[in-house]
């Protein structure tokens, strides 16, 4: 059964081995140190997992969503698919350096679920994304009840959340009450069945469209995200994944982006981040330093937006002369402070801070990296991640 | 009868059901960084096991009584038998030192690598533990050498009985090092030391067929492990000790005739490794 609801749920999973924990060591840019106050993505390092190849890859602009097996991706490791049977969380992490000046620092564990590159780093207005719906799965239509069917899981259905936009394709005829190049918007029943809605607001009042047959030939239902899929909760991070320096520019950044109620034309706020110049690689372009522009790894979203479904539009308002940067949509799952050099600190999420994080299947987890003080070059760090599931 | 209680430990402790073995495995492979790797085969004790020494692609039952490796006292069932405590150690600067201590299910010996016919297995012997294969994952590793390049994938029977699921490609390690995990390098570089399932499955139950898509050299075995229990050395020090109820709220039981063994993913070569392990089990 699905979920944990009492203690001794927990201990008959974790006693029946439905546990996984992975040991992960990487190490900090081999090359440039980090100013204090800076955010690192360690996506690009040594160890283990190894570094990505991932995330310089690609047309410019358009989506990429990201798995744990995707190619290339070196995401950290937390078991296989589990769902819809199980729900896996995560039940508890811990972080720790010996590298001299390194602590103290905080390290944040996200999801990435996708990405846009933008080679165009010296077009200064604000150019559009590509996003096609690329994650599929094919369903059947129940016309007495109005509920879709998933009938194939390659693309994880029972990720899908309500409020999520999709679009539908068929091989014949649709069935009767939807249409091709139409946006929807789920409501979920369970893991394998849906309801459709013809706005973000009926989805959520769970008011369904009235399906009046099942069609004829096979149904595709395909969304953006590969999870979190109608938004909620995912931020933005602007970040070099390039073994060169972008060029020496200080760009202000933005976005213009659909929000988790699926408000398109949304746009991140007047005092805008400020890119650093020469940003090396792996930094996250708007922190570090002092003075306006410079915040934490999250780009700041519009007044009242509670998370990002996709990306419309994407600007630097100078040139940034050359390089590239990536736009990654992620997850915040979790984070640690470290105050003390060769002391491994732990967070249990179930006794210290009770909030079991859902790992959905086919996360890719990555850590971020905020520098307290400044980073020295190659510095190194360990830590483990205890994933449990019922 | 089973451990259910505080009192269940207390009273095996107290009455005696309890052994600690201490083991010494070395091994000379020099592997890169940061690779996922089989202890089976180092040296000392208990003596190695060479994935290779039973007829080609027939499933073949790794056990205590057959292999040896960690000895964990006899056959008791119907008692159950419980992983305590673990300490383990390593001399050298290889940290941090990551390791997964699975129970060594069955194995099948001596795929070649240098085909892309399609290598049926002979499953007539099936799981001896697990046999409903719950978590049971696949482990492909290289027991001759490898030049690099190659690719393969497994065909497998799930854990809903259906035959000729499809895992995803990986390649095959480049190298002359045994019992490296070949699985690590699948496509997505995250160093998951198993074999990707299709989408929809947890585990396996038998490997069906192994198609090797672009050729390499020599030999490997696939193993169906399953992971009872992980811990990582970060300090050479300073042992590293798992108190598995205490501090883990849970006692990884251990199947009568498991074959114990470790994969191990150090920070640096494995060459001249010297892993020392203490095991603590207790019976009820």
């Amino acid at each position: 059964m699905p979920w944990f609801s009492s203690n001794d749920q927990l201990i008959n999973a974790l006693t029946q081995g439905q546990q996984f924990r992975y040991d992960w060591s990487k190490n900090f840019n081999p090359t440039t140190a980090a100013v204090a106050n800076e955010f690192h993505t360690l996506f690009r390092w040594a160890w283990n997992p190894w570094a990505d190849a991932l995330f310089d890859t690609g047309a410019n602009l358009t989506f990429q969503g990201v798995t744990d097996q995707t190619t290339s991706a070196a995401s950290i490791p937390h078991w296989g698919n589990v769902q819809p049977t199980y729900t896996k969380h995560l039940l508890n992490l811990a972080a720790y350096t010996a590298a001299a000046t390194v602590a103290p620092w905080v390290a944040v564990l996200v999801d990435v679920v996708g990405f846009y590159r933008k080679t165009s780093v010296t077009t200064t207005t604000a150019e559009a994304t590509t996003n096609t719906l690329g994650y599929g799965d094919t369903f059947t239509a129940d016309a007495g009840t109005d509920i879709i069917t998933m009938t194939s899981t390659a693309n994880i259905p029972s990720n899908i959340l309500t409020g999520t936009r999709v679009r539908l394709t068929t091989t014949t005829t649709l069935p009767a009450g939807l249409a091709l190049a139409t946006d929807y918007y789920v409501i979920k029943v369970t893991d394998s069945t849906f309801k459709l809605a013809t706005s973000y607001a009926n989805a959520v009042a769970g008011t369904a469209i009235d399906i009046t047959s099942a069609g004829t030939g096979t149904h595709t239902m395909s969304r953006l995200l590969p999870r979190y899929t109608n938004g909620a909760g995912v931020q933005a991070i602007f970040f070099n994944p390039a073994a060169t320096a972008l060029g020496a520019a200080t760009p202000n950044l933005s976005l213009g982006y659909t929000n988790s109620a699926q408000v398109a034309s949304r746009s991140t706020p007047t005092v805008l981040p400020i890119g650093k110049t020469a940003a090396s690689n792996s930094l996250i372009l708007y922190t570090g330093a002092t003075g306006t522009g410079k915040y934490n790894y999250q780009m700041p979203l519009a007044s009242g937006d509670a998370g990002i479904a996709e990306i419309n539009t994407i600007q630097n308002s100078t040139s940034y002369v050359s390089g590239t940067y990536t736009v990654a949509l992620v997850k915040e799952i979790a984070r640690i402070p470290i105050t003390t050099l060769g002391v491994a600190w732990e967070r249990d999420l179930l006794n210290q801070i009770p909030s079991l994080p859902r790992i959905y299947d086919g996360a890719a987890l990555y850590w971020l990296w905020g520098s307290w003080l400044a980073t020295p070059a190659n510095s190194n760090f360990s830590g483990y991640l205890t994933c449990v599931w019922n | 009868m089973a451990i259910s209680s505080i009192k269940d430990i207390v009273d095996a402790e107290i009455g005696g059901k309890t052994m600690t073995y201490n083991f010494r495995k070395v091994t000379n492979q020099v592997t890169t960084s940061s690779v996922w790797f089989d202890m089976s085969i180092g040296t000392w004790n208990p003596w190695p096991k060479y994935w290779f020494d039973a007829e080609p692609l027939k499933a073949k039952v790794a056990s205590q009584s057959q292999d040896w490796w960690f000895y964990h006292w006899k056959n008791i069932s119907p008692l159950k038998k419980y992983l305590r405590k673990t300490t383990n150690t390593i001399v050298g600067t290889w940290v941090p030192f990551q390791q997964i201590l699975c129970d060594y299910l069955l194995y099948y010996p001596s795929v070649a690598q240098d085909t892309t016919d399609t290598q049926i297995m002979d499953n007539t012997v099936t799981l001896s533990r697990y046999t409903d294969g719950k978590w049971v994952q696949i482990l492909p590793i290289l027991v001759a050498g490898a030049a690099w390049g190659g690719t393969f994938s497994v065909t497998y029977t799930n854990s809903d009985w259906v035959a000729w699921r499809q895992s995803a490609t990986a390649q095959i390690y480049g190298n002359t090092v045994w019992s490296v995990v070949h699985s690590q390098w699948n496509t997505d570089l995250s160093a998951w030391p198993f074999l990707w399932l299709q989408s929809g499955d947890t585990w396996v139950r038998s490997i069906d067929s192994v198609t090797v898509n672009i050729t390499d050299i020599w030999l490997m075995s696939f193993i169906l492990v399953k992971p009872l229990a992980y811990s990582q050395i970060l300090d050479n020090t300073a042992p590293t000790e798992r108190d598995y109820f205490l501090d883990l709220w849970t006692l990884p039981q251990i199947e009568d005739d498991a074959y114990l063994s470790y994969l191990v993913c150090p920070r640096w070569t494995l060459n001249g490794v010297q892993q020392y392990t203490e095991m603590k089990i207790i019976w009820e």
